[in-house]
């Protein structure tokens, strides 16, 4: 039982293409979760951002608080075979495009709640495609139709931009969660 | 290794090795995943586990999720080692033209 040069070459991209969709899977499975909470959470918080402005303060930040610490929750929960714990990768990740989103806007200037409503999912979809390059195509997609459904929102809805993003926004969110649960 | 590892060479064998090996401490992977990642039918992947399994290359768990039954499947350290030195035999395959 002996292999040619060929055959071990083909057997070898095999097991390289395998484990390409093995990774792709996992990482698709880690992410859902986080998919379908920030998509609820975006419908929470761009849905009272256009039915009830003067509460979309307090429930954007209640709203991201609680999205916060379920992240980290979930997070937590996720390292196959181990014990739950901490990963302080995720807390400075975290910080770091808060403090990086302050600091920009803080930067610019005057801007409205429309344009910050657009440019945190502007960044979102930006860091979707990013980990794609690395997770896997299908969260490169997720992070171009969250950027063309922002942009499209922006410009041709203004006036209730932000019960498109609840509605649009959120539900591919969602949408996009249970897609990645299925890969 | 002058001659493969029998157990591993075997195609589906291999994507499962290979599948197992590509994530996180090497599993468990759920049986669903692994059949979709492998693109194997379930008779099939399953006899695979099987004979994987008595080898002792993976590990087969079975539990319940609520009412739900799952089997994750997960690679042993001894099929980490198997699978190792099988793919260090591909390799020398191709730079030497055959296996050492």
């Amino acid at each position: 039982m002996s292999l040619s040069r060929d055959e071990a070459a083909e057997a070898l991209r095999d097991v390289e293409r395998t484990q390409r969709r093995s990774q792709s899977a996992f990482s698709y499975r880690g992410a859902a979760p986080f998919f379908m909470l920030w998509g609820a959470i975006w419908i929470v918080g761009y849905g009272t951002s256009e039915l009830s402005p003067p509460n979309a303060g307090w429930v954007w930040l209640t709203a991201s608080v609680v999205g916060t610490a379920a992240s980290v929750a979930i997070g937590m929960r996720m390292k196959p075979g181990k014990r739950a714990s901490f990963d302080w990768r995720i807390a400075i990740t975290w910080l770091a495009s808060v403090g990086f989103l302050s600091s920009i806007l803080t930067v610019i200037g005057h801007v409205t709640g429309d344009q910050v409503g657009a440019i945190i999912p502007l960044l979102i979809a930006w860091a979707y495609v990013v980990m794609g390059a690395w997770m896997g195509w299908r969260l490169i997609l997720a992070g171009l139709v969250v950027a063309a459904l922002t942009l499209y929102g922006f410009f041709h809805w203004h006036a209730h931009f932000a019960g498109w993003m609840a509605v649009v926004g959120g539900v591919t969110l969602i949408g996009t969660g249970l897609w990645l649960r299925r890969a | 290794m002058e001659q493969p590892d029998a157990t591993i060479h075997q195609p589906v064998r291999l994507k499962i090795m290979a599948a197992l090996k590509g994530i996180p401490d090497c599993g468990p992977l759920e049986f669903v995943k692994l059949k979709s990642v492998v693109g194997a039918t379930e008779g099939n992947l399953g006899a695979h586990i099987t004979t994987l399994e008595n080898a002792g290359y993976v590990a087969v768990e079975k539990d319940f999720v609520g009412k739900r039954p799952r089997t994750r499947v997960a690679l042993t350290k001894v099929g980490q080692r198997a699978f190792e030195d099988y793919v260090a035999y591909l390799r020398d395959i191709l730079d030497t033209g055959s296996a050492a």
